[in-house]
C-alpha cells in the first residue's frame, strides 16, 4: 500500500466513512507498521485540534465575555465570528428547507455553561448561535450563563442562571417544561390559536400572546405576568387562576400555602441577603459562637470557546417568593461583605430584568483582592458594573435585581461571602 | 480512603489542564466524537474517585491516560459486534505509542493548524468545520448543493491531508527555529 492509500484510509476511518474491508485494512496496518500508526496518531490530534477549533469558532460569534476574560487575535476572532454567524444562519435556513422538525433556534449565547441533549439524543455542550433545535432538553449550567431561544412565530424564551427546560411539539401546540430555575418568556399572538403550554414541578400555565416570567423549583413556581394574562393551575390540587397583566402568583407544591393573585409588589429600592435563603450556587456554612455564617464559593467547571475553566462560584437570588422587587436607581451601591484567603481578581454579578418584564442582562464589576482573615467591605456603585455581552442594554439603572453572584476564575482564593446589599442613592 | 469531594478543586484543576491531551489520546482509539466524550466522561468520574493514587501533580498524565485507555476498551466491547471499530491489538499498539503525547505537542499543533487554516478559503474553511458543528451536515449540505456526498467527502479528505501536511511543516520549521535560538 503506497503513502496515498494510507492516507485516504485513514481519512475514511476518521470521517466515517471507511467500509468494512477498509477497516480490516487500516486494523491489520495499526498492528504492523509503527510509520502508519504514527500518521493515524497524528491525524487523531489533528481532528481533536479541528474540533476544539470549530467549537470555538462556533462561541466566538460574542466577544464582550472574552475581553473581560480572555486575550485573543484580533484577525482571528473576526474571522470567527463572521464564520460562525453565516454558518450559524446557512444551518438553520438549510434544516428548514430540508424538512427537518426543527421548530426553534438559539438566537443568542451566553457563556459556555450550556447543555442541550435532543430528543435523539445528540448531546452538545457548546451551543452556537443559529443553532436549530427540535425536541430536547436545554441546560444552563452556571449562575452567569444565559441562552435565548425564538420560534417559528416569533415567541422567545430567555433561559438563565441555573435552569432546566425541555422543549416538544405536537399537533396540539409546543410544550415547555421548566424543572428548575429562571425561564422569561414573550409569547407572540398565533394566527393557529394553538396555547403554549407550560409545566413546572407544582404548576400548569397556558398562554397566547402574553410576557410573563417563571421561576420555579422542586417546591414553588411564581410566576409574574407583565402583559396579556396567563391561566394559572396549581398542580397540587388543581386550582387555577387567572393571572392579568402586572399580577403575580406562587403555586406551591404545599396547598397550605396561599395561592392568590396579588398584584406586583410595589418596588423597594433596597435590599439585603438574607441568607442561606435564596442561596443558589455554593456552600452554606452556619455561624457559630457568634460569627456570621457566610457562603463559601465551590467549584464549577466552565467551558466557553471551548476552552474549560474552574470558576469558584457563590451564587444567590435577589428575587425572592415572598420579597418585594428591588430596583437599580441610578446613585445605587451594592455593598459586599466577605473574605478571601488569597490575592484575587473577584468578578461580581448582577443579572436583571427589565421592568417591563422579561430577562434584560448581566453586569460585571471586578475587583482586585488581597487576601486575609479579616473581612472585605466592597461599596460598589452599580454604575461600576458593565454589561456582559454587547447585545444587553449599556446600563443596568432602571432594572428589576434577580441574582447576585461573585467568582474567580481558575483560582481557589477561599471567596467567602456574608451579605449583599442594594443600598438606595 | 479520602472523601473524592476534598479532591474536587484539585481533580477539576488538573483535568482541566490536561483534557485535550486526554481527548486526542481517546480520539485515537474511538471511531467517533460520541464515544469519545462518553469515555472522557466516564474517566473523569473514576479519576476524581481514585485521585488519591496520585502522589505527585506530574504523575497525573500518565495514570489518566491509562484510566481513558482502560474506558475506552470498555466501551469499545460494548460495540464489539460494530466492524468498525479498532481490534483491542491495534488500540494497545495506538495507547502505548500515545503515550508520551504532551500538552505542549498538542498546543503546538493547534497552533500550527490556525495558521494552516488561515491559508484555507472562506468556503474550504466551512467544509472543514462542518463535521463538528452539525452531525449529518455534508450529507445534507450535498443534498442542498446537489452535488453526491462522495464528492464533498472526497475533496474534504483532500482538505484534511493538505491541513495535516501544513502542520507537520509548520512544527518542523518552529522546531528547526528552537534549535537555531
Amino acid at each position: 500500500m503506497n503513502t496515498d492509500d494510507s492516507s485516504k484510509l485513514i481519512e475514511r476511518y476518521f470521517l466515517g466513512t471507511i467500509s468494512e474491508t477498509e477497516m480490516e485494512c487500516l486494523d491489520a496496518q495499526l498492528q504492523s507498521d509503527t510509520a502508519f500508526r504514527e500518521a493515524f496518531a497524528a491525524m487523531a490530534r489533528l481532528d481533536t485540534n479541528l474540533r476544539e477549533t470549530a467549537l470555538q469558532l462556533g462561541n466566538e460569534t460574542e466577544q464582550p465575555y472574552q475581553r473581560v476574560f480572555l486575550a485573543k487575535d484580533p484577525l482571528w476572532v473576526g474571522l470567527a465570528a463572521a464564520t460562525a454567524v453565516v454558518l450559524g444562519t446557512w444551518l438553520f435556513l438549510w434544516s428548514q428547507s430540508n424538512g427537518l422538525d426543527h421548530f426553534a433556534r438559539i438566537v443568542e449565547v451566553g457563556g459556555g455553561s450550556l447543555r442541550w441533549t435532543g430528543d435523539g439524543g445528540e448531546v452538545r455542550d457548546t451551543l452556537t448561535k443559529g443553532l436549530s433545535l427540535s425536541g430536547g432538553t436545554l441546560e444552563s449550567l452556571s449562575a452567569n450563563s444565559w441562552v435565548e431561544i425564538a420560534f417559528g412565530d416569533g415567541s422567545r424564551m430567555s433561559l438563565f442562571g441555573q435552569s432546566v427546560m425541555t422543549i416538544s411539539r405536537s399537533d396540539e401546540g409546543k410544550i415547555i417544561r421548566l424543572r428548575e430555575g429562571s425561564l422569561s418568556v414573550e409569547v407572540a399572538p398565533v394566527h393557529e390559536r394553538k396555547p403554549m403550554r407550560f409545566f413546572t414541578p407544582t404548576a400548569e400555565a397556558e398562554v397566547l400572546g402574553t410576557q410573563f416570567t417563571l421561576r420555579a423549583d422542586s417546591s414553588s413556581t411564581r410566576l409574574i405576568v407583565y402583559e396579556g394574562s396567563v391561566r394559572a393551575t396549581r398542580l397540587a390540587d388543581g386550582i387555577s387562576q387567572d393571572v392579568p397583566a402586572d399580577h403575580f402568583v406562587v403555586a406551591a407544591a404545599d396547598t397550605a400555602e396561599s395561592f392568590l393573585v396579588l398584584p406586583r409588589e410595589h418596588y423597594v429600592d433596597s435590599w439585603r441577603s438574607t441568607l442561606p435563603y435564596g442561596m443558589g450556587h455554593g456552600e452554606w456554612h452556619p455561624g457559630v459562637d457568634g460569627a456570621e455564617g457566610y457562603l463559601e464559593a465551590k467549584p464549577l467547571l466552565w467551558k466557553e470557546y471551548g476552552k474549560h475553566m474552574v470558576l469558584d462560584l457563590a451564587s444567590m437570588s435577589a428575587a425572592g417568593r415572598d420579597q418585594p422587587t428591588s430596583l437599580l436607581n441610578d446613585g445605587a451601591h451594592i455593598r459586599m461583605v466577605g473574605r478571601v484567603a488569597h490575592d484575587c481578581e473577584v468578578h461580581f454579578g448582577l443579572t436583571t430584568h427589565r421592568v417591563g418584564g422579561g430577562f434584560a442582562g448581566k453586569y460585571i464589576a471586578s475587583q482586585r483582592l488581597a487576601g486575609s482573615e479579616d473581612h472585605f467591605e466592597l461599596d460598589l456603585p452599580i454604575t461600576s458594573f458593565k454589561r456582559q455581552y454587547s447585545c444587553f442594554p449599556e446600563s443596568l439603572v432602571g432594572h428589576e435585581l434577580v441574582d447576585w453572584w461573585a467568582l474567580t476564575i481558575n483560582q481557589e482564593a477561599g471567596l467567602e461571602i456574608i451579605s449583599v446589599e442594594l443600598s438606595a442613592p | 480512603m479520602s472523601n473524592p469531594r476534598e479532591n474536587e478543586p484539585e481533580f477539576m484543576r488538573l483535568f482541566v489542564v490536561h483534557e485535550p491531551v486526554l481527548r486526542a489520546y481517546a480520539r485515537a482509539m474511538l471511531p467517533t466524537w460520541e464515544a469519545v466524550d462518553d469515555v472522557l466522561q466516564e474517566s473523569s468520574v473514576v479519576m476524581w474517585k481514585k485521585l488519591d493514587q496520585i502522589e505527585h501533580e506530574s504523575g497525573f498524565l500518565p495514570w489518566a491516560k491509562v484510566i481513558v485507555r482502560f474506558e475506552a476498551l470498555r466501551a469499545r466491547r460494548r460495540v464489539a459486534r460494530d466492524r468498525l471499530v479498532l481490534s483491542e491489538e491495534a488500540i494497545a499498539k495506538l495507547a502505548d505509542q500515545e503515550l508520551e503525547v504532551s500538552q505542549d505537542l498538542l498546543a503546538g499543533e493547534r497552533a500550527a493548524l490556525k495558521r494552516c487554516l488561515a491559508k484555507l478559503s472562506d468556503e474550504h474553511r466551512r467544509l472543514v468545520m462542518m463535521p463538528y458543528l452539525e452531525a449529518g451536515g455534508l450529507t445534507q449540505l450535498a443534498t442542498r448543493t446537489r452535488r453526491s456526498a462522495n464528492s464533498l467527502y472526497k475533496l474534504l479528505g483532500r482538505l484534511r491531508e493538505k491541513l495535516r501536511m501544513c502542520v507537520e511543516q509548520e512544527m518542523a520549521v518552529t522546531a528547526e527555529g528552537g534549535r537555531c535560538s
